[in-house]
């Protein structure tokens, strides 16, 4: 494992901002959303980005005072060898837990819909197989695999537009006027958990090949996002309305279930197939930067150390991913990592600009280690 | 050996590993599959005891029909599998039958078992037998063991385009039945020709999940297009000339609606308009009419129209005064402008106490057939 | 104890340095013919095929020569009346009257031989080697070097209609095994004085001639330098046909795919070249390698390009719906008969079902003894002669088939499968491609009888991951698709008018990146 298949394009940049976000989190959103929001749902889904948006500009601005943008150069220049390498290893506990519980949730729901009687760790053990299989072969081949990925979400989109044609109803949308402020707020917490992957970017940032592009990439990244989400949640409720979509546990699966249509009826089966790689593909970031960080911090040989970490992190993996009874108890958890994201994507960089505010001078001239 | 070796061999073997359990699999010879379910209260007074019922096609032999009594419908699953192993496969359910008696006690605790199945597709119809559906089952298993099943869904499935009488599916039932200001509608079958051949006898109008009333055929004419649900059948007319008969026939129409709310303070003003749209098929007439005629045509659509019209605005009678719920999905409208002050009135005496509703009917024929 | 120690590492060293192949350590040859006759005597006695004629020039005595050549690898026409035929009969007088000796080889050189590729020698080895290369060597007393003469011939095909690549309306010549046939039938197609041939031999043992062929002003010097760095580097005794040198030049020769395309078509190579790829001929192979290769050069066949646009798209995107069903339909078959039975359409699921009732095995079993059997059908029909193969494999086909629906052990359903997914595998232009498919699909079919449709995924998913890790000479294999270049994709799924392919593929390294000026 050679570091220079590390190296991503700016390009794939953004498909991975788009694939660390968008996993099963969306299949339970317009629930969660409409119940607080109810026909406005669609506006808290755009007052959720903004801490993503935030975030993106955060790392981005603190990355560009540096020479060397690396989280772990900088984390090291700004905090000491010893708080910075502790800050890491928090980033990094919280980058394989999260994706934990991101494969535990797409366990779930592969179990409910495709496998009831197949046991939850053959499952998950098989997600992590391949998860761990990827993210083996450097991150030049996740930002590729990133890629392809990517347009079968454009698939899964062309797959959900398919019950609005034939149950839709604009109706269910109106009226536009009498908004819920406080709804629509409440509504917008959720929905910010479901951005939840921006923060890779962390990590990435360094990764990337030209960084003047890093900003730009990132926010298109993240646009895309906020449009699926926006036409995830407008389809499932223009189909079932406010009142029935609260009923429903993931009303973007079930609403695949609503068509009358011959022989290919069954449409959330082609999703779920298509969305087989979705599922893992947050793990594949995150996990990614997870072993990626962490050979840093440790200054260890990737050549010889790379694949053994990779493979540690996927018995780890598995283990948290074991750890809910149920599938509430495995949702809950991603409800709490949600509230972890708010704070390693906006509490770290502000962190990390408040100690670069308070050393301030003495950074700007100091030259780079690796320069 | 280098690292990427042993990963690879460690994923073989795990693989290799994994593959000792098929945990889900289940040979499609080894499943009862069943097309139709019926469920019914039985004749005792315990409400929650329940019939299960399926009429399962060739693959065990002929179509076979077996009544269940369990108090609750997964319980009369494994009931079943007493005396039938193979497993029960809901997989391929087409149609859901429930008797009139539990239909009118509530359906609600009888189709969430239907709707919590992720295997079970939302677009199972569901129809309202009069009597008990297991008998229904029974008498159509004896009679056509081999395609009765068959028969019936299509029969269900292509109400609509045949006849005034809609398919409803799954789907469509659960969002009337959780949605405010809607109410489901289900189509109705009996036996007729000495309790051997089923027949869409109408519609059981609902009130959230619970039957409250069935209208007959003629009537479920003016509900469908009312309602706006699309149909396209054939509708018989008269046309007077100088008060006397001057010609009868019929004409296949279908049928569209538009709807326009106004507000008048706490009063609520509905415009509908029927439209009406198809081919003149059929004249008894002995009187020739000239080619060209477009008086005649007129004099057609006018019939049609005020026949129609004579006919929904006693509907809509019956409706505000007996029914005192919208079954013609019309709320929806006053929903989309007043959502958050209407949301929770919607349900108790709107449609009767505040709602006045105008029908226009308007009927196109654009094709007279091969014949002037 | 020292010395015997000494000793081992020193034989060990001994035993090292005597590599097969490597020739006594006296170099040098004899002027006297006997002595050289004599150093040569060992090789020219163990093999009877090589021949010695003594003979003299112009019929005098005193000028002793003697030809050596190799039987049936020389053009025996050629040595018989171009140089043995001149040799004794037309040499000058004066030549054979004095003179000194290095005076007489280029006397000789200049007046009586008509051929055209001749060199002069000293040395024992090269001599010796060349001997065995089937060339001809003409030793000649009191001279000190010997003449080398390259006329070899031998049996050689001529140009047929390549076997296994056929087109409707592509050229009907294919590759040879002779080198020399197959670079001048590049050089027909390929006038342009910029490519380049760059010859050198591979084995120890076998000296098998290559040769790299290029065009010097659109190959990227750096992918260049790349191969032959890679070619230099094999070190092995020999090798039986190109494939030898594709494993050894391949990024990862553990995968499944196939790195390297070979084309037996020069029609086919001479597009590749101008694309910027490198092509590698040897000797004994009817088949050039063509480096870098992707993966959608496998799915590219001639008539794409050679037939109108519309249908020449039509039957390239069945060809990626093959290669998806050749690798997915067993797997997909048992996911739906064993898994998913709600995504069969009922009618269709109960014939299913009413066809499967008597047969004992659980689907996925079924499968993997149907795909067995095919799997050795195919094999069976490669080894046996064309005529008798294909009868053989009709009758196995038909009758096994047949046989076993009537005695329970298959159903109509998996035969029909079986069959499709055996017609999609071999629509596949590239045989190596049709080799890997069907492995990957026994790899599905294990994942899909464990995990239904989720394990079809999640195999379609390694597939990809695994493509898209691939590299071809530093050329990203599953380029357009990952890395996607949205340029490229005017010839991957679908191929563009070849009006506005303006320019040549981003993904193979390449200089001059113009192909023709834009038409109007």
């Amino acid at each position: 494992m050679d570091h220079s298949r590390f190296h991503i394009t700016s390009k794939q940049l953004i498909f991975i901002i788009i694939g660390t976000q968008i996993s099963a989190g969306v299949l339970s959103l317009p629930r969660l959303v409409a119940g607080e929001a109810a026909q406005h749902a669609w506006i808290s889904v755009l007052v959720g980005a903004v801490p993503s948006f935030l975030a993106i500009a955060l790392i981005c601005y603190l990355y560009s005072r540096f020479n060397d943008p690396d989280f772990v150069n900088v984390s090291k220049r700004l905090f000491g060898r010893y708080l910075g390498s502790t800050l890491m290893l928090v980033f990094i506990t919280y980058a394989v837990y999260f994706e934990s519980i991101a494969v535990r949730v797409f366990a779930e729901i592969t179990s409910v819909y495709m496998l009831p009687t197949t046991p939850k760790w053959a499952i998950v053990l098989i997600l992590i197989i391949a998860a761990v299989y990827a993210i083996s072969l450097g991150g030049q081949v996740i930002g590729r695999i990133n890629e392809i990925l990517f347009y079968l979400i454009l698939f899964d989109l062309v797959i959900i537009s398919i019950p609005v044609l034939t149950d839709g109803e604009i109706l269910n949308l109106y009226p536009l006027t009498e908004i819920d402020y406080l709804g629509v707020l409440k509504g917008a917490i959720p929905t910010s958990f479901a951005y939840s992957g921006v923060e890779v970017l962390i990590v990435f940032y360094a990764l990337t090949g030209r960084r003047d592009e890093v900003f730009k990439a990132a926010i298109i990244g993240q646009t895309i996002v906020v449009v699926v989400y926006l036409l995830a949640v407008l389809a499932a409720l223009s189909v079932f309305g406010i009142d029935s979509i609260a009923t429903i546990f993931w009303p973007i699966l079930t609403l695949l279930k609503v068509p009358d249509l011959t022989v290919i009826e069954r449409l959330e089966f082609f999703f779920l197939v298509l969305l087989g790689g979705l599922g893992v593909r947050p793990t594949l970031n995150l996990g990614l930067a997870a072993s990626y960080s962490f050979l840093r911090v440790f200054d260890l040989d990737f050549k010889k150390y790379y694949v053994p970490v990779v493979i540690i992190l996927g018995v780890i993996m598995f283990i948290i991913a074991m750890q809910p009874e149920n599938i509430l108890e495995a949702y809950s958890r991603a409800y709490y990592g949600g509230y972890a994201f708010w704070a390693i994507a906006l509490g770290y960089p502000l962190l990390y600009h408040l100690a670069s505010l308070i050393r301030e001078g003495g950074i700007k001239n100091e030259p780079s280690e690796s320069a | 050996m280098n690292h990427r070796k042993v990963l690879k061999l460690g994923v073989y073997i795990t693989l290799l590993f994994l593959l000792s359990g098929c945990w889900d699999a289940t040979d499609v010879d080894e499943l009862a599959i069943v097309m139709v379910a019926g469920y019914d209260t039985p004749m005792s007074v315990v409400d929650t005891d329940l019939h299960v019922s399926a009429l399962t096609d060739a693959t065990i032999g002929p179509g076979e029909v077996r009544g269940v009594d369990a108090p609750s419908i997964g319980a009369s699953r494994t009931s079943r599998n007493y005396s039938t192993p193979r497993d029960y496969a809901l997989t391929q359910l087409q149609l859901a039958l429930y008797g009139e008696e539990l239909a009118r006690q509530g359906l609600k605790n009888y189709v969430d078992i239907l709707l919590r199945e992720p295997a079970i597709k939302n677009s199972v119809y569901l129809a309202i037998v009069e009597g008990k559906a297991v008998d229904f089952l029974q008498s159509i298993n004896e009679n056509e063991p081999k395609m009765g099943g068959q028969n019936l869904i299509t029969l269900v499935e292509l109400a609509p385009d045949q006849s005034y009488i809609p398919a409803t599916t799954l789907y469509d039932f659960a969002l009337d039945m959780t949605s405010r200001g809607k109410n489901p509608v289900i189509p109705m079958l009996r036996l007729i020709h000495g309790e051997k051949v089923p027949e869409l006898s109408g519609i059981a109008i609902f009130k959230k999940d619970t039957m409250i009333d069935k209208v007959g055929q003629l009537e479920s004419r003016w509900l469908m297009m009312l309602r706006g649900l699309q149909a396209r059948a054939y509708i018989p007319f008269t046309v007077y000339r100088d008060g006397e008969v001057f010609d009868r026939g019929s004409v296949l129409l279908s049928n569209d609606r538009k709807v326009k709310v106004v507000r008048n303070g706490n009063e609520f003003d509905f415009y509908i308009t029927i439209f009406l749209e198809g081919t003149l098929t059929e004249r008894l007439s002995q009187q020739p009419v000239f080619f060209g005629d477009r008086h005649y045509i007129k004099e057609v659509e006018q019939a049609i129209a005020s026949n129609t019209k004579t006919g929904v605005e006693q509907f809509i009678r019956y409706m505000q005064e007996d029914l005192q719920i919208d079954c013609i999905d019309i709320s929806k409208y006053a929903l989309a402008k007043w959502r958050k002050e209407l949301q929770d009135q919607i349900d108790h005496d709107f449609i009767n106490e505040r709602v006045n509703i105008h029908v226009d009917v308007k009927v196109t024929i654009k094709n007279v057939g091969e014949l002037g | 104890m020292l010395p015997s120690f000494i000793k081992r590492i020193l034989g060990r060293k001994k035993q090292t340095a005597a590599k097969p192949g490597s020739f006594p350590d006296d170099d040098k040859l004899s002027p006297h013919l006997n002595e050289k006759m004599i150093k040569l005597q060992p090789y020219v006695d163990r093999n009877r095929d090589i021949k010695a004629r003594p003979f003299f020039a112009k019929g005098d005595p005193r000028r002793k020569l003697t030809l050596l050549y190799m039987e049936g690898r020389v053009n025996q026409d050629i040595l018989y009346e171009q140089l043995l035929k001149s040799l004794m009969l037309y040499s000058d007088e004066d030549l054979i009257q004095g003179g000194s000796a290095e005076h007489l080889i280029d006397r000789l050189y200049q007046t009586s031989i008509s051929i055209g590729q001749v060199r002069k020698s000293d040395s024992f080895s090269d001599t010796l080697q060349s001997l065995f290369e089937g060339y001809v060597i003409l030793l000649i007393d009191r001279v000190k070097d010997v003449l080398i003469f390259d006329i070899r011939g031998g049996e050689h095909r001529s140009p047929e209609e390549p076997p296994i690549e056929r087109t409707l309306r592509g050229s009907r010549e294919g590759f040879v095994e002779d080198i020399i046939v197959n670079i001048a039938l590049i050089r027909k197609r390929l006038s342009d004085p910029n490519l380049v041939i760059e010859k050198s031999t591979i084995g120890r043992r076998t000296k098998t001639d290559i040769a790299i062929l290029y065009i010097d002003d659109i190959a990227d010097p750096e992918l260049l330098a790349n191969i032959k760095d890679k070619i230099e580097q094999i070190d092995v005794d020999g090798i039986a046909a190109i494939g030898y040198i594709e494993q050894f030049i391949e990024d990862n020769p553990r995968s499944i795919f196939p790195q390297l395309r070979s084309t037996e078509r020069p029609d086919k190579l001479v597009t590749e070249l101008l694309e910027g790829k490198v092509a590698i001929v040897a000797n004994g192979t009817p088949w050039v390698l063509i480096a870098p290769s992707q993966f959608i050069n496998f799915m590219q066949a001639s008539e794409d390009y050679y037939e109108r646009i519309i249908v020449a798209n039509f039957s390239r995107l069945f060809r990626f719906f093959a290669f998806f069903l050749a690798i997915s339909l067993p797997g997909l078959y048992i996911s739906l008969l064993s898994f998913h039975q709600e995504l069969v359409p009922f009618q269709l699921f109960i014939t299913l079902a009413q066809a499967r009732q008597n047969v004992p095995f659980p689907v996925a079993l079924e499968v993997i003894i149907q795909e067995v059997i095919i799997q050795l059908v195919v094999e069976m029909g490669l080894r046996l002669p064309t005529t008798i193969g294909q009868t053989v494999g009709v009758v196995a086909g038909i009758v096994l088939g047949q046989a076993a629906i009537s005695a329970n052990l298959a159903s109509p359903g998996i035969i029909i499968v079986i069959v499709i997914t055996t017609i999609c595998t071999f629509s596949m232009p590239n045989y190596s491609m049709v080799l890997a498919v069907r492995v990957l699909r026994l790899f599905m079919i294990l994942l899909t009888s464990a995990f239904g449709l989720f394990g079809f995924s999640i195999g379609w998913f390694l597939i990809l991951v695994h493509l898209a890790s691939l590299d071809s000479f530093g050329v990203p294999y599953f380029a357009p698709f990952a890395p996607t270049r949205y340029a490229e994709i005017k010839d991957s799924l679908i191929r563009a008018p070849l009006k506005t392919m303006n320019k040549r593929p981003a993904s193979i390294p390449h200089q001059d990146n113009i192909r023709q000026e834009r038409i109007k």
